[in-house]
């Protein structure tokens, strides 16, 4: 019997001590696992053309494209948790309630992403009230806020871009460019491709741009257009109430289409009606200049139309 | 061990990954697949977005039940026995009744082949966060219940007691197109238009139908968005909520502009064309609301 009170002891007196430490390491890497959540710093490489998508309720995203061939996320979130995922082709954060239930905007604090990745990575980026800027990055994004502001540097191929209330800042895409907000203004700078952008109240200016293809509407908000005339492009720009501003080359051929129910029609270049074509009612105008080789559609309710010669000093320029 | 799928594979069997209907083997290489493939995942998750979107959309129901028209027709006739009839009349040849059902039933699967087809490719086709480029035209045309006309101006604002307004624009109802029991009733902007005989003639009048049904698509388009939007008002940010129904106001004003320059003139394309865009806009700013993440 005290044979076997001894080795009673003696296995209490070392289990107790395992059983401590146990807990202790149980506790440590609780509170590693929560300040992970809160807060991550960290590196992973992805593959050539890998894709990132970050998504949050409120704060900001920044990404920014870099040489190196990793992704490093630096982030962090007042309140709830981030949500990390990495693999060879896609990295992913988003942002989690602590209960793990996503997106009830109650129970999250603002959350910072800044992101750098290899250049060429597709980014998908989300946010309910933030903002999102990347730049840089010279890969395929697809961005929306609701309420934030939606600006974007140096991208190609694919971009698409929308906001509810806050504005679309694009510039410098080699490629296709959607943008769209509702009472946010769309500004688009420096993009070589198709380009579609329109609003409900919000201003679309494009400038700089060398394209083929633009399609752009409104209904109250203004739409400048400051870019070249492809002899093979098709351009058209519709506003109900909103102006439509024209900045064109001095060389550009065209055909034109300008209609406009109430509103006036400035034009620097003459508008010189070819046999067959036609003013066919009022408001409504089919002129060419140069070569007439373009399709140029501009059409309002009520709205402005003016058409600028960018190489003169018009009065009624205006980028 | 596990083969890894092809990308038109993986194209064959969604329906059945995203379902969780797959033999486990095949799903083990479908998400092998998945997860080494940029294409896939992002169609996968694509697919899991938008199912998770329409999940938050509430139910809709049929502006009208269908069945009661149907049970009236096809049920069998109560026939009264008259004093002079001492055995019970013989029911109507079967056959007779059996082809009553067959139609029935026939116009049962048209229409809810057609809301389905209606709600499922038009209502609750996926949109993006923010107003975009503009939808076409709807192309099915449904005739307009008298629920569509009594919609809201706003797509958060329930209409008054007692006030019957165009969901489209605003107006009264009284200038919106209602249904006939010929059919679509025309606005009484588009019944004033000159008559007259020969082309010109021909092609006003064309247009007036063109128009009249472009009205009734959008109406029941616009109705039901509007139906959806009120009733996610509460889980929306006020100050989101504030600047949609301020656009809303600005498109409205928009139609309401187009309509008064197409009432003076009717047969014009171009008005025509003008007050689709706008009606475009307002479907497609709709669409967007309703789809909102909550308290945005």
């Amino acid at each position: 019997m005290k044979l076997i009170h001894v080795v009673a002891a003696a296995a209490l007196v070392t289990a107790l001590p395992l059983a401590l430490m146990a807990q202790n390491r149980d506790r440590l890497q609780r509170d590693r696992l929560q300040r992970d959540r809160l807060q991550i710093d960290t590196t992973v490489s992805i593959e050539r053309q890998g894709s990132v998508d970050l998504s949050l309720v409120s704060g900001r995203i920044r990404v920014t494209g870099w040489d190196r061939k990793d992704v490093k996320v630096t982030a962090s979130i007042d309140e709830g948790s981030l949500k990390f995922n990495a693999n060879p082709s896609r990295v992913t954060l988003g942002v989690d309630n602590r209960d793990g239930s996503r997106r009830r905007h109650g129970s999250l604090g603002d959350a910072r992403f800044d992101v750098f990745v290899p250049r060429g990575t597709r980014l998908i980026l989300e946010a309910v009230s933030g903002d999102i800027i990347a730049s840089g990055v010279q890969g395929e994004i697809e961005a929306g806020s609701v309420s934030g502001d939606v600006s974007v540097t140096g991208a190609v191929r694919d971009v698409s871009l929308e906001s509810v209330s806050g504005s679309v800042h694009v510039s410098q895409v080699t490629g296709n460019l959607s943008a769209e907000s509702v009472s946010g203004d769309v500004r688009a700078e420096g993009i070589s491709g198709n380009v579609e952008a329109s609003t409900v109240s919000g201003t679309v200016r494009l400038l700089g741009i060398q394209t083929r293809y633009v399609r752009t509407e409104s209904v109250s908000g203004d739409i400048i257009y400051t870019g070249n005339i492809d002899p093979a492009g098709k351009y058209d720009f519709e506003s109900h109430s909103g102006s439509l501003r024209l900045n064109l080359p001095r060389g550009a051929g065209a055909q034109f289409e300008v209609e406009t129910f109430s509103g006036d029609v400035d034009s620097d270049f003459a508008i010189t009606m070819q046999p067959g074509e036609r003013k066919r009612n009022k408001g409504r105008f089919e002129f060419t200049i140069g070569d007439g080789k373009a399709r140029v559609s501009a059409q309002t309710f009520s709205g402005r139309i003016i058409i600028n010669d960018t190489s003169t000093d018009s009065p009624t320029r205006r980028d | 061990m596990t083969e890894n799928m092809s990308c038109d594979a993986i194209d064959a069997v969604l329906p059945d990954y995203l379902e969780r209907t797959m033999e486990p083997v095949l799903r083990q290489s479908a998400e092998a697949h998945i997860s080494s493939c940029l294409r896939c995942s992002a169609l996968v998750r694509d697919l899991g977005k938008i199912t998770a979107e329409a999940r938050m959309l509430p139910e809709l129901v049929p502006s009208r039940d269908l069945w009661k028209g149907i049970d009236a027709r096809i049920a069998a006739p109560v026939i009264p026995l008259g004093a002079g009839q001492a055995a019970p009349r013989t029911a109507p040849p079967r056959r007779v009744r059996t082809a009553w059902m067959g139609i029935a039933a026939a116009a049962l699967m048209m229409s809810t082949a057609g809301v389905t087809y209606f709600l499922t490719a038009r209502t609750l086709t996926p949109v993006r966060i923010a107003a975009g480029t503009a939808q076409p035209a709807p192309a099915v045309v449904l005739p307009v219940a008298e629920s569509t006309i009594a919609g809201a101006v706003e797509g958060f604002t329930e209409p008054r007691a007692g006030e019957s307004s165009d969901p489209r624009s605003g107006r009264p109802a009284a200038s919106v197109v209602r249904p006939s029991a010929a059919g679509i009733e025309t606005s009484p902007a588009v019944r004033a238009a000159p008559k007259g005989g020969g082309v010109a003639s021909f092609a006003s009048e064309t247009s007036q139908v063109r128009d009249a049904q472009t009205d009734v698509v959008y109406g029941r388009e616009i109705e039901m968005l509007q139906r959806i939007v009120r009733s996610r008002k509460a889980q929306l940010d006020s100050s989101t909520v504030t600047i949609i129904e301020r656009n809303l106001r600005v498109i409205d004003a928009a139609i309401e502009q187009s309509r008064a320059a197409l009432a003076r003139d009717p047969a014009s394309g171009s008005l025509s064309d003008q007050l689709t865009r706008v009606l475009d806009k307002k479907v497609e700013l709709l669409r967007t609301a309703a789809l909102l993440p909550a308290s945005t």
